[in-house]
């Protein structure tokens, strides 16, 4: 296991917080996989990301585990949490501009940091340099060496920026929202560039998105987050094809896709925020398919074949499947309950 | 109105930015024509930097055409008029809504004191105003509570809801919108096409919808014009060209958005195979 999360709960400071930033989250992410982490805004996915390099804000609590190629994060020593911070994992934000000083050329960017990690030869970290921008795909590296960040385009930069990020020969890549500023043909084409290079080096990748349709297309596994919890983990294929839980759903109605000819249907409400706390099922207000029981319903997460769901309803429906399945007696009692709930 | 008459109707539009000393004009946007009918939606697609934006700021005024003309409700918009009373006919002709509302709404302002000042502007009496501005509010779902905060105070949906409120306060025909839902939450996104498609129904304004977002102008649009380096390659009923489409490069956009089949490494290819032929 290249990154492990287990049972992983962080707790912001402030008098506001009514409920952890993230609720017992559990992922793991294999030597050479992408993993997905979708959500809407505020669920949690930058924080997990952040926490896997211990990077959580002054007077944050924390219980659970996170590891990293064997490496507690949580109890890593300053050399180990260095080491992992600046050459095992790599971080690669949406704006590429927010990591780029604006008045310096993008190859001194690139060679610095092969310098200061890696402790790169000054003489042998510009042919380094150029080597990199070639393998993400930069046409012309002589010529884009010597060009500033507002020469590119975005699409060129978040080449840069991830070049910059691959430089260590990272084990682990955290992508969070990498490609979303970009249309998606230069989506696409970042995409193919990072799907080649994490093949030929057996990275691991989390790629989070608010994108299902990208991260159903894109990753191997999907995790999908509300309110600080992982609410359903699959096969990326199985995500559309038999989405288990309500939130996925509604998600997936919200942007039926290109092919589809229904209309967007948005979830009712909001999301809620860290100063609201929940007795049951944290999407209850906001659950079309909601019952009496969600509200006090205490949330923990069933196994399916390929991953898990945390909802009441999918758990029982599945076990009356199951039990109809293998023929158990009682199969029709317990679907009569549930039919009649 | 004649009733045949487009709402608005472009013909030969184009805009070049000079580059420099010895560098060639970079043609933003070269030929363009198209008509809207009253209470219609167009889409303008196309990859970063095929000129859409310039095309939807030269619509309001923003940015002014080098050649070609705008027509709305048969008649010409003038780039050259002056003075407040014609001033405020232009804003009632074709309003313009941008990605981030922040960056357009007053920070002083409350919802409904922004609504209220640009009702004001375009001559409703006190007492109207302020009835009017509640009921723009109604119409896109603001409550009372968020009449009274200011727009940082608002969500970015909220700041959205606003933006389209302040726009329809001028009572356009035209509504333009740039990217308008491609920063919010995708389940924000489907809120907000949704009341664009009950603003539509219920005022007959015409929407030019400008989005690099194929799936999100299949939602919204009946007809959409598809933008290469400037030009219209492709111009068509939505649901047509954006399942069947004709041009190749067309073709490469759809092929790029996310879902079931979707390849990188096709995209990469198909794009360099239009880059051959387009270099031709
Ligand atoms: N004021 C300007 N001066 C010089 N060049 C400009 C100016 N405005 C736009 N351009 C250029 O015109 C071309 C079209 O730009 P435009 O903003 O219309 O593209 P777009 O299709 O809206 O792209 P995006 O999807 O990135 O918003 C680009 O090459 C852009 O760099
Ligand atoms: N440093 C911080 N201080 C206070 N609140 C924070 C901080 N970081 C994140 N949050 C809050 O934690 C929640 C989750 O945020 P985040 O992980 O950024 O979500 P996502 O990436 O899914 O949008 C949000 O409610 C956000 O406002
Ligand atoms: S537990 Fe209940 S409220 Fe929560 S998602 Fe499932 S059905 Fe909806
Ligand atoms: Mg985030
Ligand atoms: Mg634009």
């Amino acid at each position: 296991m290249l990154l492990d999360i287990e049972n992983l709960t962080v707790a912001l400071p402030g008098a506001e917080t009514r409920r952890p930033v993230l609720d017992e989250v559990a992922l793991t992410v294999e030597p050479g996989e992408v993993v997905g982490l979708v959500g809407e805004s505020g669920s949690g996915k930058s924080t997990t990301a952040r926490a896997v390099l211990r990077l959580l804000p002054e007077g944050a609590s924390v219980r659970g585990r996170a590891s990293v190629g064997g490496t507690d994060v949580l109890a890593a020593s300053p050399a180990e949490l260095t080491e992992l911070r600046s050459r095992r994992v790599s971080m690669v934000f949406q704006d590429p501009r927010s990591v780029l000083n604006p008045v310096r050329r993008v190859g001194d960017f690139l060679t610095e940091r092969l310098i200061l990690a890696l402790g790169t030869p000054k003489a042998e970290a510009r042919a380094k340099a150029l080597d990199l921008m070639t393998e993400v795909g930069l046409n012309r590296p002589e010529e884009r060496f010597r060009q500033y960040p507002h020469e590119m385009s975005g699409g060129m930069l978040q080449r840069v920026v991830l070049a910059a990020a691959l430089a260590t020969e990272p084990e682990l890549l955290l992508a969070d929202e990498a490609t979303s500023a970009l249309d998606a043909t230069t989506q696409a084409e970042v995409l193919s560039v990072l799907r080649d290079l994490r093949e030929s080096r057996g990275m691991g990748v989390l790629f989070i998105t608010h994108d299902l349709h990208l991260a159903a297309a894109y990753c191997h596994r999907v995790h999908v987050m509300y309110a600080g919890r992982v609410v359903e983990s699959r096969e990326a294929s199985a995500l559309f094809a038999d989405p288990r839980h309500p939130y996925t759903r509604g998600l997936i109605a919200c942007n039926p896709g290109l092919d589809s000819d229904l209309a967007p249907e948005p979830i009712p409400g909001s999301p809620p925020s860290l100063s609201t706390a929940f007795d049951g099922c944290p999407f209850a207000p906001r659950c079309p398919e909601a019952i009496d029981a969600c509200t006090t319903w205490r949330p923990r997460t069933h196994a399916l074949p390929d991953g898990g769901v945390a909802c009441l309803r999918a758990e029982r429906e599945d076990v009356v499947t199951e039990a109809v399945d293998a023929g158990t007696e009682g199969a029709d009692t317990l679907r009569r309950d549930e039919e009649t709930r | 109105m004649n009733r045949n008459e487009a709402a608005l109707s472009v013909s030969g539009l184009r805009r070049a930015f000079p580059m420099g000393r010895g560098v060639p004009d970079l043609v933003a946007v070269d030929d363009v024509s198209f008509e809207l009918a009253p209470g219609g939606s167009l889409g303008v697609v196309g990859e970063s930097g095929s000129g859409k934006s310039t095309v939807a700021r030269m619509l309001v005024g923003l940015e002014r055409p080098d050649s070609g003309e705008i027509r709305v409700a048969g008649r010409t918009r003038g780039v050259r008029e002056r003075g407040r009373a014609a001033r405020l006919r232009r804003a009632r002709e074709i309003q313009l809504v941008f990605q981030n509302p922040l960056e357009s709404l007053d920070r002083r302002l409350t919802a409904a004191q922004c609504l209220h000042h640009v009702l004001r502007l375009h001559g409703a009496e006190r007492a109207e105003a302020d009835r009017r501005a509640l009921e723009l509010l109604e119409q896109v779902g603001l409550g009372a509570r968020e009449a009274e905060a200011r727009p940082h105070r608002l969500s970015g949906g909220q700041r959205q809801r606003l933006a389209i409120a302040r726009a329809l306060a001028a009572g356009p025909s035209v509504l333009v919108l740039d990217e308008a839902v491609s920063a919010l939450d995708v389940s924000v996104q489907a809120q907000i096409l949704r009341l664009l498609a009950r603003i539509r129904e219920e005022s007959g304004v015409s929407l030019v919808f400008v989005s690099h977002d194929l799936a999100v102008v299949g939602q919204v649009t009946d007809e959409v014009l598809v933008m290469y380096r400037g030009r219209a390659v492709e111009h068509g009923p939505t649901r047509r060209v954006l399942r069947e489409p004709e041009h190749p490069y067309t073709r490469m956009l759809a092929s790029s958005v996310p879902g079931p089949g979707w390849d990188p490494a096709e995209v990469v290819r198909l794009r360099a195979e239009f880059a051959a032929t387009a270099q031709a």
